[in-house]
């Protein structure tokens, strides 16, 4: 069963470490890592490629399992918990973003925010996801298929999905890799805004020291490592 | 509600319309097979279920198959069997396939000679009018008639003299072949026999059910050399030897159907899941569970065999009806119980077809977006 923490970190690694492979392909992809990140916190995970940030992030989402140590997700031990109870703590406590979108091509803006508060359960699911796109600035694309948005507009609506369901944490991979400055500081915005209004804890992986400004911490990983 | 199977769908047209079609050929091929087997097997017994005879007196050690036996008796039996207890009347029949070039094409019919003072034997539309055909004149099937372009009033050359259609009716089709009604003298005359039937036909009116399974006791008894069938009795003989050897055919094609259409939809589902597999990874990160997601693959099965085969009925509907224009001798019957026999199956299909593309769902890695 999960435990309490008792700290009120939002997320918490207590001494991680990820290991791919066996023998003389073994990889420490992660090594010992320890972190913590509060409610209203803004972190950036900062790395060269290869570092271990993307490893790191699918640890702290509980996308993939630590080969030692421990991930509590507000106040849930992740790694206590069978795999078949994860994707509920996922789609209630963690909310993702990633470079590429990743939104759903046969559903339209509106439906792709929907789809994950009715996965939740959310009572008036329509209605909320609106308001939130909406608050995006997206009401006049609420019909529009990914396939016709910009760049901008994806990410935007792939942050109004990551916000829906108001999980107290959201990890953001890249956010604004693919995404031209205007555009990626308007989705930064976006990411403070969680911060500073809802209370989220928000860590974003990145490599664009343009964001850094908004941060409230910075975390570097060089050799899966956190510095 | 959001329904992403729905949505998937209708992305991939092609692949929806295939699975579609996949389906609805099954359906169709289910649906119209059943239907030819009641169609053949109830047309191909309405004859003897109609005659209007309680009891069929036919040679003693007849096998009881109407279609395939052959009884001899001699015409002096009437006499006896009209003098059992419990016997209202008694008309003979006389029966005789003949072959015969119309057209410039071979064409059988199975001649049944009627004495015409009788009020059983004929056929039912036959009796019901009460134009009984005078000599010389034959009695046809509806579809030996489309089948070789003949109508009331065409000479038949049946016997030294020919025989003219008296007229065109319903329920003599036999399949293999149709039957034809002619005056017992007749048909004695094109067969070349003299004082011997094929059979008696027995009235035990007012006998009762009970009271016919007695005289047909009685019958044997008195009249030594016979065998007496009850009214359906042949009927239901000439049923079951037709499904011995219809039923194993008729289920290997539904089986094979069957697979055809689950390959169609389960292939299809199965690709389209594997290029959905980058969105299904997306759905599983943001937590979608596998069941959840085994739902979305089932969903998207079982709307396209619902709506395979909702149109494979309708095909079905529309098939039936052209199939008999077409080949008058393919009679279908559709019955609710086939309807409902492909709905099943049609639901067999969406369940296993969504079983092939389970595997790969439940291996997905949801870290994998992180590396898109």
């Amino acid at each position: 069963m999960s435990e309490e923490n008792g700290s009120g970190a939002v997320l918490r690694l207590a001494e991680v470490t990820k290991v791919f492979g066996s023998g003389a392909a073994e990889v420490t992809a992660v090594s010992g890592a320890s972190l913590e990140l509060k409610r209203g916190e803004l972190v950036l995970l900062m790395g060269p490629s290869g570092a271990g940030k993307s490893t790191l992030l699918q640890l702290c989402g509980a996308l993939s399992r630590p080969t030692s140590g421990s991930v509590w997700l507000d106040g849930v031990d992740v790694t206590a918990l069978t795999e078949s109870r994860l994707p509920e703590v996922r789609l209630r406590k963690v909310g993702f973003v990633f470079q590429a979108f990743q939104l759903l091509a046969n559903l339209n803006a509106l439906e792709n925010v929907r789809l994950v508060l009715e996965a939740a359960g959310h009572a008036g699911a329509d209605a909320r996801a609106r308001e939130l796109l909406g608050s995006l600035g997206l009401d006049h694309r609420l019909t529009a298929r990914p396939a016709t948005l910009s760049g901008g507009e994806k990410q935007r609506v792939a942050v109004a999905r990551a916000l829906a369901n108001d999980p107290p944490l959201i990890l953001a991979d890249e956010p604004t890799g693919n995404l031209d400055s205007k555009s990626g500081a308007a989705v930064m915005d976006l990411l403070v805004g969680a911060v500073r209004e809802r209370g989220t804890a928000v860590l974003v992986a990145t490599h664009d020291d343009r964001v850094r400004a908004v941060a409230d911490r910075v975390i570097r990983i060089e050799d899966g490592m956190l510095s | 509600m959001t329904n992403i199977a729905w949505r998937n769908l209708l992305g991939e047209r092609t692949r929806f319309l295939i699975s579609v079609a996949g389906v609805a050929f099954s359906v169709v091929l289910v649906v119209i097979l059943r239907a030819l087997y009641w169609g053949v097997i109830d047309e191909a017994t309405r004859y003897v279920r109609t005659t209007g005879a309680d009891l069929w007196v036919a040679q003693e050690g007849t096998p009881g198959d109407f279609l395939q036996s052959r009884s001899i008796l001699p015409s002096t039996d009437q006499f006896r069997i009209e003098a059992v207890e419990g016997v209202a009347h008694v008309a003979p029949l006389l029966s005789r396939p003949v072959g015969l070039r119309l057209a410039g094409r071979e064409a059988d019919l199975f001649l049944l000679g009627v004495a015409p003072g009788s009020d059983i034997g004929w056929p039912a539309n036959v009796r019901r009018s009460g134009r009984i055909p005078a000599r010389g004149t034959i009695v046809i099937d509806k579809v030996f008639a489309k089948n070789f372009d003949v109508k009331a009033g065409d000479r038949l050359p049946i016997g030294p003299n020919g025989m003219e259609v008296a007229a065109v009716v319903g329920g003599g089709n036999a399949f293999a072949y149709q039957f034809a009604w002619a005056n017992l003298a007749d048909v004695a005359t094109i067969a070349g026999v003299d004082g011997f039937v094929s059979y008696y036909l027995v009235d035990a009116a007012g006998s009762g059910a009970a009271g016919a399974a007695e005289v047909a006791r009685r019958i044997p008894a008195q009249v030594p050399g016979t065998q007496v069938f009850a009214g359906t009795e042949l009927a239901d003989r000439n049923a079951d030897n037709l499904r011995e050897g219809f039923l194993p055919i008729l289920w290997v094609l539904v089986i094979v159907a069957f697979v055809v259409g689950t390959a169609i939809i389960g292939l299809i589902i199965y690709t389209a899941t594997l290029e959905k597999s980058r969105e299904y990874g997306v759905l599983k990160a943001i937590g979608f569970s596998n069941r959840r997601l085994y739902s979305v693959v089932f969903q998207q099965s079982l709307l396209a065999a619902t709506a395979g085969y909702l149109l494979g009925c309708l095909l079905s509907v529309v098939l039936g009806p052209a199939i008999e224009r077409i080949v008058p001798v393919f009679v279908t019957d559709i019955r609710w119980g086939d309807i409902v026999f492909a709905g099943v199956g049609a639901l067999g299909m969406a369940v296993l077809a969504s079983f092939i593309p389970a595997r790969p769902v439940a291996r997905l890695d949801p870290a994998e977006v992180f590396r898109a």
